[in-house]
Order: C-alpha cells, then sequence, then structure tokens
C-alpha cells in the first residue's frame, strides 16, 4: 500500500492543493461511488448521476482551494455538500420525473412474473414520492435514511441546525406517509387495522 | 399499544428499507473522472492573488447574527462616547442681540 493511500481525505486534499495528481486521483477512487450514490438518490437517472459526481470532481480539481481545511470542515461533509447542491441544481433544471419511468429497477431475478411487476410498481410509486418531496425534505431523508450519517452530520452538511433537521425528517416521512397512504400504499382500515396493498 | 400514526411510521420506516440500491455506474466511473482531469490542469493562482484571498478570508462573516451584534455594540461604544457639541448660552444671547442691532441699522421702522 503507497503512502498516499494510507492518508486521510484530509491530508489527500493538501496534497491536491499543491496540484498532486495522484492524491486526486486516489480520492477519487475512494469516494466516486460513494458519491454517485448520494447524487442518483438525489435525480433518479444513471447518467445524469455519474454527471454531477464527475462535474464536482472535476471542480474539487480546479478549484482546490474552495476546500478551506481551516474552516475545519471535514472532506467528506464539505463534498457531500458540493455534491447534493450540484445534483438540486440539475433536478431544477430538469422536469419532474414522470411516473418513476426514469427509474432503473432491479428486482430480485428468482420471483415470478406477477410480483416481479408488483414489486417493481411498488417501487416505482415508493420513488415517484421521494423526488417529488421539497428538496430539503429529500436531501434530509436522502443523508440519514441511506447515507447512514448521525443526524449532526446530515445538519452540518446542510448548514442548518440539528432540531432543524429533525423537523425536516418529520415533515418529510409526514409527506411520504399522506402522498402513500392516498395512493393507497400504506394505510389504516376505520378499525385503526392496516389495509392491504397491492 | 402502538397508536395509529406510530403504526403508519413504523409501516413507513420498513418500506423506506426496501428502497431499491442505486444500480452500479454504468463505466467505470473512477476512471472517466480521473482521465478527465488529465484534459485539463488546475488553475493555480499566483501568490499575490492567494495573498488577497487570504486577506479578504479575514473579513468572512460567519455568523450574520454575531456581526449585527457587532455593529450594535459598536454603535452603542460610540454613542456613549461621542460628545454633542454645546453652544455657550451667553454666545446664542450675542448672537441674537447682534441680529437684533443689524435690522436696525438698515433703517427699518419699529411698529
Amino acid at each position: 500500500m503507497s503512502d498516499i493511500d494510507q492518508d486521510d481525505d484530509e491530508g489527500l486534499m493538501a496534497r491536491v492543493n499543491t496540484g498532486d495528481h495522484q492524491a486526486f486521483s486516489s480520492l477519487v477512487r475512494r469516494h466516486s461511488e460513494r458519491f454517485y450514490h448520494v447524487a442518483y438518490r438525489m435525480c433518479g437517472q444513471q447518467d445524469e448521476a455519474e454527471d454531477i459526481v464527475q462535474e464536482a470532481f472535476l471542480k474539487l480539481w480546479h478549484k482546490p482551494g474552495s476546500w478551506n481545511a481551516e474552516r475545519g470542515a471535514k472532506f467528506t461533509t464539505w463534498f457531500y455538500r458540493v455534491v447534493t447542491n450540484q445534483a438540486l441544481d440539475f433536478v431544477r433544471k430538469k422536469k419532474p420525473l414522470a411516473g418513476g419511468e426514469a427509474i432503473e429497477r432491479f428486482v430480485d431475478e428468482s420471483q415470478n412474473q406477477v410480483k416481479k411487476m408488483q414489486v417493481a410498481q411498488e417501487q416505482d410509486i415508493l420513488e415517484e414520492a421521494i423526488q417529488n418531496l421539497p428538496e430539503r425534505q429529500k436531501t434530509a431523508l436522502n443523508l440519514c435514511f441511506y447515507e447512514e450519517l448521525s443526524n449532526k452530520e446530515a445538519a452540518d452538511i446542510m448548514g442548518v441546525g440539528v432540531k432543524a433537521l429533525e423537523s425536516l425528517l418529520m415533515r418529510a416521512k409526514a409527506g411520504l406517509r399522506d402522498e402513500l397512504t392516498r395512493r393507497n400504499f400504506i394505510g389504516l382500515n376505520e378499525e385503526g387495522g392496516n389495509v392491504e396493498y397491492g | 399499544m402502538l397508536s395509529m400514526v406510530e403504526r403508519n411510521i413504523d409501516e413507513l420506516d420498513t418500506l423506506l428499507t426496501q428502497r431499491v440500491a442505486p444500480p452500479p455506474p454504468r463505466s467505470n466511473l473512477s476512471e472517466r473522472i480521473i482521465e478527465a482531469s488529465l484534459q485539463s490542469k488546475p488553475k493555480r493562482r499566483s501568490g499575490f492573488m492567494q495573498g488577497l484571498d487570504g486577506l479578504a478570508d479575514m473579513f468572512v462573516l460567519p455568523r450574520p447574527a454575531y456581526a449585527l451584534a457587532a455593529v450594535l455594540f459598536l454603535g452603542v461604544v460610540g454613542g456613549f462616547y461621542y460628545q454633542v457639541p454645546v453652544q455657550d448660552a451667553d454666545d446664542t444671547y450675542l448672537d441674537a442681540y447682534f441680529l437684533y442691532m443689524d435690522d436696525v441699522a438698515a433703517g427699518e421702522e419699529w411698529l
């Protein structure tokens, strides 16, 4: 294992600041997939998610000074912010997804055809409901639920307090619950029992 | 016993964990990014420009509330030490007196 591979992210960024391309390559190999997942969760499109991550890394290469170690932010915290902002810009420019058509589906091949379609349909509804959440609620949900970041880390990335983040999460879940209930995806019958769906 | 809302939220949490994982990137994403970065060199700023950036960083206001509080504090302190110039009462009397004399000297008559 080379020295560069042993360096932490902040050490690599210090090298990138001096124009060290090897350090940049190491950072890219270490983090590109993780940030691709973030971008995909935000925009729901594979090609665009790849472009978003590429653009973010190229910006970092061209202007490494935009990350300032003295301000005390971890590299990943700062880069999460860069990628989510870039993804939000993309989402704002694009039209909303139509019926989840653009979402790729990966369903267990062992399931029978009917079950497959049912699962795919449910996934589409869920994905569409998440994609239609307000930007900040969607970002909070993605960071906390799918990136498995702590509330504090997610709050730092979004530049809000922990309480505000928790409020965003609650509103996101309430919004999803209402939307999914409206579409009979989840719900309660009059006696308070769960309604079967599908 | 769980309330209706709690039961709904539990069901929602279960659903959220079942959200499909993003598909893997189509191409070798890392290598694509590294290759693209080789096409262009990073923009390095001159020493002078870096110095200017450093200077500008010193004036960054990270917390607007602190900045506002600092301005208010400076305003109160400045106001406390500022002395309003006070005109002597005798000077005021004399000014009025000569004004009256000038009017008479101009030949205007009294009623």
